[in-house]
């Protein structure tokens, strides 16, 4: 399946003297029959990306390939967005409403002038394969969200397309509906082997589907690779940021006989860190990058019969000053006794506003940024 | 009964007996239309307008026989007048809402003031213009001058329809692979078909009606328009009351008939624009 390659692609939208810059110098390349993903905050330039490969927008400088293929270069589309056989899922699925499920599924067959029976048995087939044979002859407006999340999805898929791609295309749904939605999206790419890249600003989008990942922030790539290798050593703050929630705090590095220790407040320490990149940085103030999910906290009460790994070192006494429920876990919102530092942590047990609590954290997740320009200081 | 139900019974028939009274006082004039041109000559000088008497369909049938022909010729011109702007419009409008540039928009402005410029004062340069094209006095000149009248009304007024089309559903059609004409054909017209209606009934509406242009491009009595042929029932010596009631009560069926008829089209079309996306 085809293969797409961005280089340098710069968009620019907006008369002279009111320029905006949507995409800056934009380079990667999607590997054929892979799932890529596109994140991004909003605003970042993710769609713009999206709708450039489709060829709904020109790029104002730079060349796209599919395959070998130059499709479009600055400011020329080269090939029509009609003929680059790309399958399409958009954020609000833009199903035609006069239509019904069957005659959108059929619409871009008979485009292609299918025979009645060839679009017929395509679409029974995708019926099977997506769940959606009994809504078929309904129209858009009268099914839920998921359904229509699947016709559109079944549209896309319609036509054998060399490229699927998928902009924000879980957005719309609840949370049960999206997880369904995800493994089926997944199932159905690998068994078709079809290109087909993601668009989303929900790093769990990209982390469930995705095998490399560009991450892009203000019109920027800000890293390409992996999610997992994204995810444990983030290139710089913004795409740290980018990945999920995370608490930034500035803290001091001092060296001693058990190797560093860091110093984020007066009452707020974290020692025994085994870390050789430190010690090769001369500044001694740095960033540090945690994630909700290394944290550990526990009731003051029962720390004295805890069973850790080492990699938990204790960050100190805080005090709880709210906390929500969020997927089988507590977002906990801490602060430290002098009130200075505030850092959000995960948390298994119910926390209450007001109580003290002991923060654990895991010493091998923490990031760490060089404190002028934020980026990672490498392991 | 709950004091809720009641207030809610109470606006339900206030509601109904206004709609009941606007809907007696716009049914006052077909109803005097219709009743004194039922009248004898006599009958409609000696009874009150709105006051019914001895009834008799010999003024309804001279006037038809008079009218039948002036009529005919109204529809010839109304009707290609009102498809052509209708579909001309539409697609300006769609060309309009899809490539937005500098040049567009100074267009679009152009085409929004046409449709206020008073006809009446473009009157020596039409009529030059219809003459030297050859066209003078026929329908050929009237579907002409009325489509430079009502062209930019059509793209106006779709151009407000069109506008409420989701963007992505176009777009999604493209990368389905249709090419513009089918966007248009398969998506823009079928969504946009209740406002087509009612551009089309406004146009043609509004042509009908229209007397000025008709009586100065037309010279030939068998080529009179329904609106110029109405104005020889008020003579200068005196008007035959019964026949004029019943030549403006012909003369405004047909537009009625036509406006009843696509009228449920109209219900239907927004109905189905209803039941759209949900995104």
């Amino acid at each position: 399946m085809v293969k797409i390659k961005l280089e340098n692609i710069t968009k620019i939208f907006g008369k002279k003297g009111k320029e905006f810059k949507a995409l800056d110098n934009v380079s990667f390349e999607i590997p054929g029959s892979s799932f890529y993903g596109v994140l991004g905050a909003s605003g970042a330039g993710k769609t713009t990306v999206m709708r450039i490969i489709a060829g709904l927008e020109t790029p104002t400088m730079g060349k796209l390939y599919f395959d070998d293929e130059l499709v479009a270069a600055d400011n020329k589309d080269l090939v029509p967005v009609e003929t680059r056989n790309v399958g399409m899922v958009f954020q609000n699925w833009a199903l035609y409403p006069h239509l019904s499920n069957y005659e959108n599924i059929a619409f871009p067959l008979k485009v292609r002038r299918w025979t009645a029976e060839a679009i017929n048995s395509r679409i029974n087939e995708l019926a099977e394969i997506l769940g959606i044979k009994e809504i078929i002859h309904k129209r858009p407006g009268q099914v839920s969200g998921g359904q229509q999340q699947r016709v559109a999805v079944a549209r896309a898929l319609a036509k054998n397309p060399a490229l699927l791609l998928l902009d924000e295309p879980f957005s719309n749904l609840d949370a049960n509906s999206k997880d369904d939605a995800r493994s089926l999206v997944r199932e159905v790419q690998k068994s078709l082997g079809v290109t087909a890249v993601i668009v989303s600003h929900d790093p769990s989008d990209i982390f469930s589907l995705a095998q490399e990942v560009a991450v892009i922030s203000l019109g920027t790539v800000g890293q390409v690779s992996t999610p997992e290798e994204l995810y444990d050593r983030p290139r710089n703050i913004k795409v740290a940021s980018t990945l999920g929630e995370i608490n930034f705090v500035d803290a001091q590095v001092k060296k001693n006989s058990g190797g560093y220790s860091l110093v984020i407040a007066d009452d707020v320490k974290v020692k025994g860190i085994d870390f050789k990149g430190l010690g090769n940085d001369s500044a001694d103030r740095i960033k540090i990058g945690i994630r909700p999910e290394d944290l550990m906290v526990h009731k003051e009460s029962q720390t004295s019969n805890l069973i850790m790994g080492k990699e938990w070192v204790p960050m100190g006494e805080f005090k709880a000053s709210s906390a929500n429920y969020s997927q089988g876990n507590f977002m906990v919102a801490l602060q430290d006794q002098k009130a200075t530092l505030k850092i959000n942590a995960l948390s298994r047990e119910v926390v209450n506003p007001g109580d003290m609590v002991e923060l654990f954290v895991n010493q091998e997740k923490l990031k760490f940024f060089t404190l002028d320009t934020g980026e990672l200081i490498p392991k | 009964m709950t004091h809720k139900n009641m207030g809610h019974q109470i606006r339900h028939i206030v509601n109904n007996v206004v709609l009941i009274v606007l809907g007696a006082l716009w049914l006052i004039p077909a109803y005097a239309l219709l009743i004194d041109g039922l009248k004898t000559t006599s009958g409609v000088l000696a009874t009150p307008v709105l006051l019914p008497a001895a009834f008799s369909f010999g003024a309804m049938h001279i006037v038809i026989d008079a009218l039948s022909r002036p009529i005919l010729n109204s529809l010839l011109y109304v009707l290609p007048v009102a498809v052509i702007s209708t579909f001309v419009g539409s697609l300006a409008a769609f060309y309009f809402y899809k490539v937005t540039s500098f040049l567009n928009s100074t267009i679009f402005t152009i085409i929004a003031i046409a449709t206020f410029v008073p006809y009446q004062i473009t009157l020596v340069p039409l009529i030059k213009m219809v003459v030297s094209l050859g066209i003078f006095n026929s329908t050929y000149g009237l579907i002409f001058a009325f489509l430079i009248f009502y062209l930019p009304t059509g793209a106006l007024l779709m151009s407000i329809f069109i506008a409420v089309l989701p963007r992505t559903t176009l777009e999604s059609a493209r990368v389905d692979g249709a090419s513009d004409f089918t966007v248009f054909r398969r998506i823009v017209i079928p969504l946009t078909l209740p406002g087509m209606i009612s551009t089309f009934i406004f146009i043609l509406i509004e042509t009908w009606n229209n007397f000025f242009i008709p009586l100065v491009l037309i010279s030939s009595s068998s080529r009179r328009t329904a609106a110029v042929a109405l104005l020889s029932y008020t003579g200068g010596y005196g008007t035959l009351y019964n026949e004029s009631f019943a030549a403006a009560f012909i003369a405004s069926l047909i537009p009625l008939v036509i406006f009843i008829l696509l009228g449920r089209y109209f219900v239907r079309g927004l109905m189905a624009f209803g039941s759209g996306a949900k995104g």
